[in-house]
């Protein structure tokens, strides 16, 4: 068991040679033979056979992914449970038909198509997959490689991705440093779309996944990693014990820093299955604290929209002056990609700030600059929660972070376990995020990642609706990031991100029983048994 | 050194704070009340639902159903009718009592050391934890040197410093393994050292407080030598305090049993007992020890990769004398309820987590004659919730120590 990890780490490279083998496949359009090593297609024949690049893609992932969760129609149906869509009315009893990934019906009436695998899920409850948006190394490993595409380090065996599902999440944004490699602008989702593969293990014997695979080192391909633990930037460790604390001093407002930028990654946590588990990139303007305090910053900024909102009504004039036959010379561009996204209202920017004189700094610059905010942390918004609301900002909170009042403010620092209350109150969006983004194996409980759907708990503690903590968990974080086309509740044509409960969301009893992701079902409690299996 | 100083000191004798709240003046102009609730949780038999209580002279007077309960006259009558009453919650290992003097790390043992000297009565996170429903904490050294020193039961309300303390010495602090491991090449790098630096330091109170007791009880006439490094091994081995230890860990916890149980004849308290020592379970079922699990609330099973609530774990194997802990500040003082309810989530019984948090707790830190659950002539140590203090939706809308409502969020600021 020692060189467990040197053995595992060669499994890695097996099953990646494999990858990109398949990578190969689903892209260009390849010969019979090769497709026939893809094991289920033994088993199954597909009825559809077109020659195109795009359905033989297609013929792979149905192929490949579990025979429970596909059959000849492809319809995947849960019907008897009650849905919580979060954002219309909940439907008791409902039926949800699922196919290639998409919610394609919801509702009472709807007939079951024949051939379509069914979920009974009565007594059970039904909600949309929850959403992370402080999620750390999970399914994205790190890679020393500069030029490193995050298509290439998403990993849909990492144990976490199997611990977050299991307690439902299904989608987070994880934030990662932007890379300067040279290829890494090429490589945008769109283009990423088509290079992944399936890979379904989890149940299953891998060698039949991957013939040639040493059946032995595709034994420990299941084995689970030890996980590594990041607390978070607000978290110190007990000099004595080592465990993390969390501080609890009043606030001060943080020192005037540089502006800088990073990158975030929203992957989809669909456990074996790499298809699709890269949503997008990049889905806010995320910047540091205190980047908008101080005069100098704060003038700086000023003008680096000012170039972005220039620079677009150049590039328009330049645009027209081409359409008209004009041969003129491009504008330049001045700032960074994101800032003009930033501008363009594309994504919202997201800063973390926790005292009242720094949020008030960000909310009078987003109204002045006209431009969404997003506050990470927000710990005094209780203070402000009208002026949030005015400035048609949101929030990111914890509810259970705690800072002490400044002596003798009590009634204007500090944190307060009814900011949620709050913050519904006035009609102030907000997200709920876990004390630390990663999965923490070292034994704390209810502080990690895991812990997502407890702090919510905490929210409606606090007084809020739990419609509202729901909707903090759901919704809400998928408008923060421009994704509630996508995700974020139970509607027809969004994705199939679904979780079916043996209670309801929010109690701390209540566990998955089966989590489906894009469609594909990757977690059944009773068969992955990662956590606690006891009768309730 | 001056003597006679340390022997006028010493003549006060340990403990020096019995609780004795009869002899406060004060307790008659306590208030009285009759809190009545949708449900009382007792901690001792069945809850009563429908109930009344009778609070006066800090301690509590009566219970029982409201049909059946006259009020009598000059008690404010405390309406809760969709609440629940319960006892006030027990940390059996705390760090956030008083000012941050956790470790001495000169000497391996410290039995001079006690830390009621630095009790910061109702400090911010105390503050705080009662808002959680926190009502006592043992406030105990750390775990730097193999025994950290003597620690404080005590209140977490307000008041002055003999106000708030239950008993001092309340417990001692020992730890054998991990953090008290000495690097520098002396006896106590490891195990096997610091266990005998252990028993050296404990056999060495055990004669003294032997002498003592011959001489107290007539059997000798020589009056032995007061030592104030030894003193306060005379309730401890008299039986009258615990000894709570940093223990986790198969082996580690198969030691205590052996060295404080089973050779110097200790009341024990497992104040961690968390990784994989519930597979010693039987050993300590066997000699009746409590276990007060936590911070850690779960154990990462690498043999199947599952995840398993370390309570959870104890009651399967048939252990009851169960509790959790948060060694605040690791887990904040507040969320001492949050860690039963992780317990729960992962397998323990809801009914035994609030037992675990109130009278198990109080039973194993030797005040279950004050505190720890609602019955006639205890402390009015008392929570007035939403509901089930497990529930995270749930919360706390007003507390009473000693009889006195000290934390009401019709008139203070919510905390929790």
């Amino acid at each position: 068991m020692s060189n467990l990890h040197l053995t595992r780490n060669a499994v890695w490279g097996q099953l990646a040679v494999m990858a990109m083998a398949c990578s190969l496949v689903c892209v260009y359009s390849p010969p019979a033979s090769l497709a026939g090593q893809m094991p289920a297609d033994t088993k199954k024949e597909s009825p559809k056979k077109d020659t195109s690049d795009k359905s033989a893609s297609e013929d792979a992932s149905e192929d490949d992914s579990e025979d429970d969760s596909d059959t000849a129609s492809g319809v995947l149906a849960i019907v008897g449970g009650d849905v919580i869509t979060v954002t219309r009315e909940t439907i008791r009893g409902g039926t949800i038909l699922i196919e290639d990934g998409k919610i394609t019906a919801l509702g009472n009436d709807i007939e079951v198509p024949k051939n379509a695998e069914t979920i009974d899920a009565s007594g059970q409850v039904i909600t949309p997959g929850f959403i992370s948006l402080n999620a750390s190394r999970v399914g994205l490993r790190s890679s020393s490689d500069s030029s490193a595409k995050y298509a290439d380090s998403l990993d849909p065996f990492d144990n976490n991705v199997r611990l977050a599902v299991g307690i439902g999440i299904t989608t987070t944004c994880q934030k990662v440093t932007l890379r300067s490699g040279g290829s890494r602008g090429g490589r945008s989702e769109e283009t990423l779309a088509g290079s992944s593969t399936n890979l379904v293990a989890d149940g299953f014997p891998i060698t039949e996944r991957f013939p040639g695979l040493d059946p032995d080192l595709a034994q420990l391909a299941l084995l689970k990693p030890p996980t590594e633990t990041d607390y978070g930037e607000f978290i110190s460790t007990c000099p004595c014990c080592g465990l993390p604390i969390l501080p609890t001093e009043p606030l001060a407002t943080p020192a005037p820093k540089p502006l800088t930028t990073q990158g975030s990654v929203v992957v989809k946590m669909s456990y074996g299955v790499l298809d699709d588990m890269l949503l997008r990139e990049n889905v806010f303007f995320d910047t540091n604290s205190g980047a908008l305090i101080g005069a100098n910053n704060q003038r700086n900024w000023r003008g680096q929209i000012e170039l972005a909102r220039k620079y677009l009504t150049d590039q328009a004039e330049h645009e027209k002056a081409t359409a008209a036959g004009k041969k003129v010379k491009p504008p330049r561009k001045p700032v960074k990609d994101d800032v003009l996204r930033l501008v363009k209202g594309e994504i919202a920017m997201r800063i973390p700030a926790n005292s009242v004189s720094e949020m008030k700094d960000i909310l009078l610059l987003a109204e002045e600059l006209d431009y969404k905010v997003v506050i990470d942390g927000a710990a005094e918004s209780w203070v402000i929660g009208r002026k949030l609301a005015e400035a048609d900002a949101s929030v990111i909170l914890t509810p259970r972070r705690r800072r002490n009042a400044q002596f003798g403010a009590e009634d204007r620092t500090g944190t307060w376990i009814e900011t949620t209350r709050v913050m519904e109150g006035q009609g102030v969006p907000f997200a709920i995020t876990s004390l630390s983004g990663s999965i923490s194996l070292n034994g704390l409980a209810g502080r990690d990642l895991t812990s997502l759907p407890l702090e919510a708990a905490f929210a409606v503690r606090g007084g809020a609706t739990e419609r509202a903590a729901l909707a903090a968990l759901t919704i809400v974080p998928a408008r923060m990031m421009g994704l509630e086309d996508r995700i974020g509740s139970l509607e027809v044509g969004k994705d199939a991100d679904i979780l079916i409960l043996n209670g309801p969301p929010l109690d701390y009893r209540t566990y998955v029983e089966t989590a489906i992701v894009n469609g594909h079902r990757v977690y059944d409690r009773g068969q992955a048994r990662v956590l606690p299996v006891y009768d309730k | 050194m001056l003597p006679g100083l340390l022997l006028l000191t010493l003549s006060c004798s340990a403990p020096l704070y019995a609780s004795d709240s009869q002899s406060d003046d004060s307790s008659a102009e306590k208030p009285r009340y009759a809190i009545q609730v949708a449900k009382i949780i007792t901690s001792a038999g069945k809850p009563i639902v429908g109930g009344t209580i009778l609070v006066s002279g800090g301690k509590i007077e009566a219970l029982g159903k409201t049909k059946e309960m006259e009020v009598p006259e000059g008690y404010e009558v405390v309406k809760q009718l969709d609440c629940f009453a319960m006892p006030g919650l027990i940390d059996a290992h705390s760090h956030v009592g008083g000012s941050g003097d956790l470790n001495e790390m000169v000497y391996q043992t410290n039995p001079e050391l006690r830390n009621w000297d630095q009790i910061i009565p109702h400090n911010d996170d105390l503050k705080v934890a009662l808002a959680g429903g926190v009502t006592t904490i043992a406030y105990i050294p750390g775990s730097g040197t193999n025994m950290g020193g003597w620690g404080t039961l005590m209140k977490t309300g307000p008041g002055k410093a003999s106000d708030v303390i239950i008993k001092a010495p309340g417990v001692l602090k020992i730890a054998q393994s991990g953090n008290p491991e000495r690097r520098d090449g002396e006896v106590g790098s490891g195990r096997m050292g610091m266990n005998y630096v252990i028993r050296q330091q404990l056999e060495e109170g055990r004669v003294y407080v032997r002498l003592w007791d011959n001489f107290e009880a007539g059997r000798t006439d020589k009056k032995p030598k007061v030592n104030l490094r030894l003193e306060y091994f005379k309730p401890l081995f008299r039986g009258e305090i615990p000894v709570v230890v940093h223990t986790q860990a198969y082996q580690v916890v198969q030691s205590t049993l052996r060295i404080l149980h089973d050779e110097m004849n200790l009341k024990v308290v497992i104040d961690h007992g968390t990784f994989d020592s519930y597979k010693i379970s039987d050993e300590i079922i066997k000699r009746n020890i409590p276990v007060m699990a936590g911070p850690r609330g779960f154990r990462y099973e690498p043999e199947d990769g599952q995840i398993k609530g370390i309570v959870a774990e104890y009651a399967k194997r048939g252990v009851t004398w169960l509790g959790v802990n948060t060694d605040a500040p690791v887990i904040p003082q507040e969320d001492l309820a949050f860690q039963a309810t992780m317990a729960v989530r992962y397998g323990w019984n809801e009914e035994d987590a609030i037992d675990g948090l109130t009278i198990e707790a109080a039973k194993a830190l030797m005040i279950d004659d004050r505190v720890g659950s609602l019955e006639p002539g205890k402390d009015a140590d008392i929570l007035i919730t939403t509901g089930s203090i497990i529930d995270p939706r749930n919360y706390v809308k007003q507390v009473f120590i000693d009889g006195v409502s000290i934390y009401d969020i019709s008139k203070d600021r919510r905390r929790y």
